[in-house]
């Protein structure tokens, strides 16, 4: 357990400063003086003279050879300062904290949609395996994979925002407008929780002590209720983790289509716009959430079952 | 509109402005509608304030839409002058010093008096900037002095009648020096104008409520919200189906159906922005004026226009638009004439060896279908080009190094003030900082220098009528369109007055009412 | 009978766009500015775009870049994958951990943001989309090959062939690999479908062709300012996408189910993209 979580620690330290510094090379490797497109940022139109070029990159730190900039950064980063937007001149944290709240609910009400609807699917496809409503229940879901967001998203606005005017076609401003972003983020997660549910109960279904229960005398129902389909759930829970570290980074699609000010979008904006504190604030928040709620699935995997963990380290 | 004089056309274009006949005006079907002084409005605006509010950046075009921010003049567009604002009156008193007599009985939104002190305190740390404005930097003023208790001097470092067009930027709006406390600008209360920001939401919108003691009379709204939109189809969506009651900038792809809308009005006008290729003439094949005159006969701009901007853009005349006052009235837009241009590339001897390059910046998204209809155009002519969208800013360092072909690319020529010297200079001078296409003419030259020193408005606008010719005659760019700016208006907001570079939105007397 | 129809509709679709050039009935950039957005007619299957150019040449010659990159880009992960995956469940001890510890460090990152960094890098077009699906597509490759290799190498006879002195390579190539081959290639159908979606999501976002070649996520991005007023702009090729990943994930599918042991079916169904 020790070594599990000293292990995790080294990982997570080691995504954070690399993702962190790879970030960080983003306007060296771009063509085009970072500067100036900083400045362009703030007042659109025409060329800056030298002069205002080099006031401008003095006082944001930049005329530091890279390491010391980065070093700089990380101290402050280590107390808990991400420093200020290039762009917009206020707190990473200001910025980056409300995006994470947004994109985080978004992800909840997804993947929490796909649980409520890939659960009574993949037990149902379980229970009548190899039957019709198996297969047809099976090639549904499995068409989802399928599915691009960035065509599903705009048929979903064009059909139930602009002609039946049920949901808003952008923004994030009412509880309506959860709904059609989570449909589209919810295809495929419920594709691949639903094969998950439905292999964990057929495998479940096919344990001795199963049998042995039905020996026993308990009824079918029983039987599923009480020892089915909680095994059924073991790896929708690792599923769900995996899934939920993935999209707070992979919205991106969603959040740009549907204008959300989530953190994929603030990710994607500062990358276009070589906007370095906010993009390392952001890329740094997201890893370190990943890697943690990937390890508290993993720890919570080892605990309930300890036959499985051996296939999927 | 060519054949009368310089003079109707000026007394024309204002005529057509103010009835509203396609330059800017305010709404069809409003007659009738009582204002309902408890509504608050929502604006829909095309970016987020950056920098942190700093005047000196595009924030200040925020805060002045919003009603919040003011200058001491103001520049009106039907009119062609400058009015006074919060300046009451102006005098050149020597040739590099101007007296701004400042409006009496103005209150900042946190009570404190209007005075001289003040005036000169926001106008120096603007001057002082990091990031100079382009309107009011140390290139343009030499300093802000406030010499009694009504009275500002602003002095510059050369003669320049332009002054009071300087001071209608919005760059160089005033606040309160209870602002300038702090590290950065804290415009929170501390404007002069109709409406005070309460709220904001980093990145999305900024909430503001009436100013009860606003000088210029009743303020007719409750308050509004100005939402930050980047994307011009949302922005169109959302007047659509009432979401806002204002939408700024509207992309000409959504247009036909705002148009079709029921509740929307949609108000077009002339805005200074021209879509413009820029070739390289300090280079072949570009530096034969043959060659550059047979890609323009090879363009057709009409449907371009029709096309691309769906009539939201119209073909453009030269660098000015026809309806500003210094555009030349011989000045007309091209014709595609194939015939024409094959002679004129034939007889400029070029030969296809390579194939030009067109850099597409894709800041704005329209451009790259724009490349792709030039590239036909020219391909009808013999001329094999090829298209590299990119960023402006991965481009700059070739472009000015005069490491290009072609860009297509767009300039606002009003960028900093209300006359278009600083495009005319930057642009198109031997020297200028903005010199894209790398021309270089000593008449040209010669008479910026003049029009900067002539303080006559009407010999002015003649002087840069004869530099737009010369630009004109030499084909030193492709003017390809005249942009239109579009805003959507919901049929219950009233007395809404568009201004083409979207400056002035909410005022005093804009007003919604209650159906 | 449902993956029989798959492989049927996917070579149909696959031999239509290899065929572009001799099927396309316009020239795709052949530009008609009256005719712009038209519905479908007998002239334009697919009806015309905002320029007035054949959405169904435009169709089949974008598909070829799009299938091309998507393909290519799962060669090459596949391989790479493979390679990694096998040589650090032979070798164990540290490229073993270090292949573990660089996995997860991976899965944390989000694709899309790095794919993004990489264009940004490197400009847009081919090789750079190539490579950035590159970098962020080996691992499922990797994790599977790895367990699989596991597996295997836990089976008698390879320890049989150790001890008979086999070197080993000789191992890995003759007894390890077959025995990974089925399972590789159903993954590999299922990740060609999700690398073709990927291709289309960087072309949607502008870092994929430039003008005027035209692939179906760019030709999603064009046609959707459009929507309303000509939604079969946005069918046409979404759907293309659509189709084409589909037919592949059934075929994946069924191939990995029936090629592999049922734990390696949770295994490669637990692969999220």
């Amino acid at each position: 357990m020790i070594t599990f979580l000293a292990k995790r620690t080294a990982t997570l330290v080691a995504a954070v400063l690399l993702s962190s510094f790879a970030v960080f090379l983003i306007p060296y490797v771009t063509p085009g003086d970072p500067v100036r497109k900083i400045i362009r940022s703030r007042v659109a139109g025409d060329v800056v003279d030298d002069s205002t070029v080099h006031a401008l990159s003095s006082s944001l730190g930049l005329q530091d050879p890279l390491p010391v900039q980065y070093l700089r950064w990380l101290g402050d980063f280590l107390t808990g300062d991400m420093g200020l937007s290039h762009i917009s001149r206020t707190p990473v944290v200001d910025q980056v904290m409300p995006a994470l709240g947004i994109t985080l609910s978004l992800v909840l009400v997804a993947l929490g949609a796909a649980v409520v609807v890939s659960l009574p699917l993949g037990i149902v496809a379980a229970l009548k395996q190899g039957g019709k409503t198996d297969k047809l229940i099976t090639t549904v879901t499995q068409s989802f994979i399928a599915m691009p967001e960035y065509w599903l998203a705009p048929l979903l606005v064009l059909v139930f925002a602009l002609r039946l005017s049920m949901f808003p076609s952008a923004g994030w401003n009412t509880a309506s407008s959860v709904v059609l972003p989570a449909v589209t983020l919810a295809l495929r997660p419920i594709s691949f929780f639903t094969s998950a549910v439905r292999a964990g109960m057929i495998d479940a279904l096919d344990a001795e002590h199963i049998q042995a229960a039905r020996a026993r005398g308990l009824s079918r129902v029983q039987t599923v209720w009480r020892h089915v389909i909680p095994n059924g759930l073991v790896p929708l829970s690792t599923l769900f983790a995996v899934w939920f570290a993935g999209l707070l980074g992979g919205s991106v699609i969603v959040e740009v289509i549907f204008a959300i000010p989530g953190m994929g979008r603030l990710l994607y904006d500062a990358v276009v716009n070589s906007d370095i504190p906010l993009a390392q604030g952001g890329v740094v928040v997201v890893v370190a959430l990943a890697v943690a709620i990937t390890t508290l699935a993993d720890f919570v995997h080892r605990i309930l079952s300890p036959k499985v963990s051996g296939a999927l380290a | 509109m060519r054949k009368l004089s310089r003079f109707s056309v000026t007394g024309l274009a204002a005529l057509l402005t103010l009835t509203g006949c396609g330059l800017s005006g305010g709404q069809p079907g409003t007659e009738g509608k009582v204002a309902d002084p408890n509504q608050r409005i929502v604006v829909d605006n095309f970016r987020a304030p950056v920098a942190n509010w700093a005047l000196e950046s595009d924030a200040a075009y925020v805060l002045s839409l919003s009603g919040c921010l003011e200058t001491l003049t103001k520049y009106d567009a039907a009119q062609g002058k400058v009015m006074p604002f919060l300046a009451k009156e102006w005098k050149q008193v020597s040739p590099l010093e101007w007296d701004f007599t400042i409006r009496d009985g103005v209150k900042f939104q946190d009570g404190t008096e209007l005075t001289a002190e003040s005036v000169a305190a926001s106008l120096n740390s603007v001057l002082k900037a990091k990031v100079p404005a382009r309107a009011f930097g140390p290139s343009t003023v030499s300093s802000v002095q406030a010499i009694d208790a009504r009275t500002v001097r602003v002095t510059t470092p050369a003669e320049s009648p332009l002054v009071p067009f300087r001071l209608a930027s919005v760059n160089t709006g005033i606040l309160a020096p209870a602002a300038y406390q702090g590290a950065t600008v804290d415009p929170f209360g501390h404007c002069t104008g109709p409406f005070t920001p309460v709220s904001e939401k980093a990145k999305q919108s900024l909430t503001l409520d009436r100013n009860p003691d606003y000088w210029g009379g009743e303020v007719k709204l409750a308050g509004a919200e100005v939402r930050f939109i980047t994307n011009g189809a949302t922005r169109a969506a959302q007047v659509q189906t009432g979401e806002a009651d204002i939408s700024l900038s509207i992309p000409a792809a959504s247009l036909s159906s705002l148009q079709n809308a029921p509740g929307v009005s949609v108000l077009k006008a002339d805005s200074p922005r021209t879509a413009t290729l820029y070739m390289n003439n300090g280079r072949a094949p570009f530096n034969n004026l043959g060659f550059r005159k047979a890609l323009r006969s090879a363009l057709d701009l009409e449907a371009l226009s029709a096309s691309v901007y769906e009539g939201a853009a119209l073909p453009a005349a030269g660098p000015f638009a026809s309806s500003e006052p210094w555009a030349s009235p011989e000045a007309s837009s091209p014709k595609q004439n194939v015939e024409e241009a094959r002679k004129l590339l034939a007889d400029a001897g070029y030969s296809a060896d390579r194939p030009l390059e067109i850099i597409a910046i894709v800041e704005r998204a329209e451009f790259a279908d724009v490349a792709t209809v030039i590239q036909d155009n020219l391909k009808n002519i013999g001329v094999p080009v090829s298209i590299q969208a990119k960023e402006y800013a991965a481009a700059e360092p070739d472009v000015l190094a005069g490491n290009y072909d072609m860009i297509l690319s767009q300039r606002n020529r009003l960028i900093d003030i209300a006359d278009p010297i600083g495009f005319l200079t930057a642009d198109y001078t031997c020297k200028g900082t903005y010199n894209l296409s790398h021309f270089c003419d000593d008449g040209y030259d010669q008479l910026i220098a003049k029009a900067a020193q002539t303080a006559n408005t009407e010999e002015r606008y003649k002087l840069y009528a004869q530099a737009g010719g010369i630009l004109d005659d030499q084909a030193v760019n492709l003017w390809l369109v005249n942009e239109q700016a579009t805003d959507a208006v919901r049929s219950n907001v009233l007395s809404y007055v568009q201004d083409p570079l979207s400056r002035y939105v909410l005022t005093a007397d804009t007003a919604k009412s209650g159906s | 009978m449902i993956d029989r129809a798959a492989v049927v509709v996917l070579a149909l679709i696959v031999a239509a766009i290899a065929a572009a050039p001799w099927l396309v009935p316009f020239p795709p950039d052949a530009q008609n500015l009256a005719a712009r957005l038209a519905p479908p007619s007998g002239d334009h299957w697919l009806g015309t775009d905002h320029l007035g150019r054949d959405t169904l040449s435009r169709l089949l010659d974008g598909g070829r870049f799009s299938l091309v990159v998507a393909a290519l880009a799962t060669v090459l992960t596949g391989v790479i994958g493979l390679a990694i995956g096998v040589l650090s469940a032979r070798r164990k001890g540290w490229l073993d951990e270090f292949f573990t510890r660089t996995n997860d460090v991976l899965l944390a990152l989000p694709e899309m943001v790095v794919a993004l960094f990489i264009v940004a890098a490197m400009g847009t077009g081919f090789t750079s989309l190539l490579v950035a699906l590159t970098v962020t597509g080996w691992t499922p490759f990797a994790r599977l090959a790895r367990t699989l290799a596991y597996d295997v190498s836990s089976r008698g006879f390879i320890e049989a062939a150790r001890v008979v002195g086999c070197p080993p390579s000789f191992i890995i190539f003759r007894h390890i690999l077959p025995h990974l081959a089925a399972p590789m290639l159903g993954q590999a159908t299922l990740r060609f479908g999700q690398l073709l979606i990927s291709v289309g999501a960087l072309s949607y976002l502008g870092l994929g062709v430039q003008p005027p070649q035209s692939d179906w996520g760019s030709m999603l991005a064009a046609a959707q300012p459009y929507a309303e007023r000509a939604p079969w702009g946005i069918i046409a090729p979404g759907l293309a996408i659509f189709l084409v990943a589909l037919c592949v994930t059934l075929i994946g599918q069924r191939a990995s189910r029936r090629a592999a042991d049922p734990v390696d079916v949770l295994v490669v169904e637990g692969q999220h993209a």
